[in-house]
């Protein structure tokens, strides 16, 4: 175990991280704009990924396959918001069922079109090269990841500071009765996120369908994951979702590689503790 | 009186059950197995779900946990093929009580949302250590039991062991049907309608609440050791997200469930709402 190693293991812990933060942050975005606990964010991810193939299967185009699967997905959960989460009310049982029963159909849906194999999406050939950095071979394709979440992010950040449009989706976070009362219309702020969330689980899907690949089950793995994100760092918060993705990604990365048999419960068990200590994780506000 | 007529029609419609289904093939017979495992698993679940209004998502762990004592015990230690599978059957209860008991300390504090996630949040330890811990668990590839036990009676052939499974979900039912009446469980139900006032009453509501999880992680451990050698193999899907979802949906599962609890149910009689960033005035 030599420097390497660990400039390895953080570098990919972090590339990791940058995928957990495109799924994470559409999630906290939910849940702090709506109370929604969605369980079908990892179905969106895995939709995300195998629309991407669809696409790349016709047009042959990777840069495409993106903004198709994520407008798709945006579609599909606005439908999910409008038809049947917001008629429910706010009852958090009844929308885990609700959700989880809609990554049930969305599981079978994707088993009966693109069938039950490991399916990849291959990358453009430039991003499939490594890059030497500092006497480190690096893959090109996960250092485009942490720099496209990074941008991403960026992006979010001066939309939610900076816009008129980020600053009521900030004021339902915090209060949305209040919201409601000066006059802000929560109810197309909360459509307008979940399409956001579920397009951002979308293009999760895309990038890390070529390193994870894409199966059925995959949307109960990722999902778990994503919570642990978002519950790390606190729902509702932007920068919360970024240091809970970059603190999953290490934590499971050097999991896998320090003590692999404990791999999974290093990841949730920080998560229990946290939910035990504050429920608002680190950055989240009550 | 009528409810002595829903007990009788509970009994009549299980003794039916208990006649035909030998006659439903093998497939019909165990899958009949599973819906009567499945419905141990689901009634536990209920102590919490329906009556203490306490939103689990994690009751797969119990499952496994259970599960994964008989496996290992049986493949590791040839533990539980004979007689001593009744003592099995007792430690798989008690290690999921006890698991509960210990998750119980952390998830009791949560509450609503918090409560889903962090039970969602346990489940998945249990997982990952059901996943990956592959010199106890075997990983992915699960554990095999290679035979079922005989004792005295031989339970590998499957209508014997449906009729123990039967057995034990009729003891489940009824031990469970005793203590949602007793005082115990109308205080439960107190809690759920208005957790405040039951406080205020005097309730130790964090108590009731942790006795609720642990007899539930008690019967879900019960479950998981006959679920364990209803199939024969646990893997640590058993102990997913869509095992623990499972337990609510399952629509066979539902139809004991609600004969027990008859019309208390939370989709008749929902629990007060209270909307995010209002605190619950109304006591």
């Amino acid at each position: 175990m030599d420097a390497n190693f660990w400039i390895i293991q953080i570098f990919n812990g972090v590339s990791y991280g940058a995928l957990l933060f495109l799924v994470g942050s559409g999630l906290s975005l939910i849940f702090g704009v709506m109370r929604i606990v969605n369980l079908a964010h990892g179905s969106y991810f895995i939709l995300g990924g195998y629309i991407a193939i669809s696409v790349i299967a016709t047009t042959g185009s990777w840069v495409l396959s993106v903004p198709v699967a994520a407008l798709a997905v945006a579609i599909l959960g606005l439908l999910m918001e409008r038809v049947f989460l917001r008629p429910l009310g706010f009852d958090p049982l009844r929308q885990v069922l609700l959700t989880v029963g809609f990554s049930f159909i969305f599981q079978q849906a994707a088993l009966d079109i693109w069938g039950g194999n490991n399916m990849d999406i291959a990358p453009p050939a430039v991003l499939k090269n490594s890059i030497l950095v500092g006497g480190v071979y690096l893959p090109a394709y996960r250092i485009f990841m942490i720099a496209l979440a990074a941008a991403i992010g960026l992006v979010l950040w001066l939309f939610l500071e900076k816009t008129r449009i980020g600053a009521a989706v900030r004021a339902t976070v915090d209060d949305a009765q209040m919201a409601r009362g000066i006059g802000i219309d929560t109810n197309r702020i909360s459509m307008f996120i979940f399409a956001l969330g579920a397009s951002l689980a979308a293009i999760g899907g895309v990038i890390g369908g070529a390193f994870l690949g894409i199966y059925p089950g995959l949307d109960f793995e990722v999902l778990p994951v994503a919570f642990a994100v978002v519950i790390i760092g606190g729902m509702g918060s932007l920068g919360g979702a970024a240091i809970g993705a970059l603190l999953v990604g290490i934590a499971d990365d050097f999991g896998r590689a320090l003590f692999p048999e404990l791999a999974y419960f290093s990841l949730y068990a920080p998560m229990v503790v946290m939910l035990a200590v504050k429920p608002t994780g680190l950055f989240g506000r009550d | 009186m009528t409810r002595a007529i829903n007990i009788l029609t509970l009994v009549v419609l299980l003794a039916v059950f208990a006649v035909l289904v030998p006659y439903t093939g093998s497939f019909g017979i165990l899958l009949s197995t599973r819906i009567l495992v499945f419905a141990i698993l689901a009634m536990s679940l209920d102590i919490l779900l329906g009556y203490t209004g306490l939103a689990s998502m994690g009751h797969a762990a119990y499952l496994g946990i259970g599960a994964y004592l008989a496996a290992i015990l049986a493949s590791k230690y040839h533990f539980g093929l004979d007689w001593t599978f009744w003592l099995v059957v007792v430690f798989g209860t008690l290690l999921g009580a006890a698991a509960a008991a210990f998750f119980g300390l952390f998830a009791i504090r949560a509450t609503g949302v918090y409560f889903i996630m962090i039970t969602l949040a346990l489940s998945q330890c249990v997982w990952g250590l059901a996943y990956r811990w592959n010199s106890l668990t075997g990983g992915d590839n699960g554990i095999n039991i290679l035979r079922r036990p005989s004792v005295g009676i031989q339970l590998s052939n499957n209508v014997t062991f449906f009729y123990l499974v039967l057995a034990f979900f009729a003891a489940s039912l009824l031990i469970l049907y005793v203590l949602v009446r007793s005082p115990f469980g109308r205080s439960l139900k107190g809690i759920r309608e208005r957790e405040v006032r039951m406080g205020i009453l005097g309730y130790n509501v964090w108590l009731h609440k942790y006795i609720a999880f642990v007899i539930a992680g008690g019967f879900g451990g019960l479950a998981g050791v006959l679920w364990a050698h209803t199939n024969g193999i646990v893997t640590p899907a058993d102990v997913t997200i869509p095992t623990s979802v499972d337990a609510p949906h399952g629509p066979w599962v539902a139809i004991p469930v609600t004969w027990a609890r008859r019309r208390s149910g939370p989709a008749s009689c929902p629990a007060p709402r209270c909307r995010p960033g209002c605190t619950r005035r109304a006591l």
